[in-house]
């Protein structure tokens, strides 16, 4: 361990040190909600990434749940429901003035044109 | 970064938005098994490559979720090739390499890297369920 510190300070490279590592692990276990409020020196790096994949895949699981339920909502509602509920969803984003750039480039067809204030 | 996430979480929006709206207006006549299983992969498809781009180029996990798309055929002969491969010879998977799995890009990072497109990653497919999840219930309603 001392001998790879050593080489690093020669070299003047920086190398992975287990400090960044450490660093690194625990602003992931700050984003998973399984762990986020155990103490870092009582979760293992280890089970940070088993929690991590698991968190992975459940996040990956829910967008295909999301898909499946999308496409079966736009087979039944009528496309001008569907349409509103777009249009409610982009009026919730946060958006900043730049956006208003996108607005005319695209224009999303709807026949409407959406006034925005920056929050 | 707050600021960078808000306009990739809008960014996102406006791209996934304007997918669903194409995919609705071609609405087949028929609603066989086998559309249904087709919108719902061209829907799927649409809500990572929304994220993907609105993130754009500056990550790896990103370019390699739009390179797997748009090389789609070239991506298919790939993994064919790779899981023949790897059925010859049986890797115990250990933690790392599931990470790497998981996260697109990962196979060729150190693992300092990796962590670090993994905190981004993730923070990205929260952005992407929560903003879907908006979507159907808006439209559940």
């Amino acid at each position: 361990m001392s001998s790879r510190r050593s080489r690093s300070r020669q070299s003047g490279v920086s190398r992975i040190t287990e400090d960044q590592i450490a660093d690194l692990v625990s602003k992931l276990q700050q984003l998973i909600p399984e762990i986020r409020n155990r103490r870092s020196d009582k979760v293992s790096a280890s089970k940070v990434l088993q929690e991590t994949c698991n968190y992975i895949r459940n996040l990956h699981r829910e967008v295909d749940d999301l898909s499946d339920r999308l496409s079966q909502l736009l087979e039944t509602t009528d496309s001008e429901s569907a349409q509103a509920a777009i249009i409610r969803e982009l009026t919730n984003v946060n958006l900043e003035l730049r956006c208003l750039y996108f607005l005319d480039c695209y224009s999303l067809g709807f026949g409407q044109y959406i006034i925005y204030s920056p929050t | 970064m707050p600021s960078n996430h808000n306009s990739i979480k809008t960014r996102f929006t406006y791209r996934f938005a304007r997918s669903l709206k194409k995919l609705n207006k071609n609405r087949p006549a028929s609603q066989s098994m086998k559309e249904t299983y087709r919108r719902y992969h061209m829907i799927r498809v649409a809500s990572y490559a929304s994220m993907a781009s609105a993130v754009g180029p500056k990550r790896a996990w990103s370019r390699a979720v739009l390179w797997k798309i748009r090389n789609r055929t070239l991506h298919r002969t790939l993994m064919k090739k790779s899981r023949i491969h790897v059925l010859r010879t049986r890797k115990v998977s250990g933690n790392p390499n599931d990470l790497r799995k998981l996260v697109p890009g990962g196979e060729g990072m150190d693992f300092c890297r990796l962590l670090n497109e993994t905190a981004h990653y993730i923070k990205c497919l929260r952005t992407q369920v929560q903003i879907m999840k908006n979507i159907v219930d808006h439209c559940s309603n």
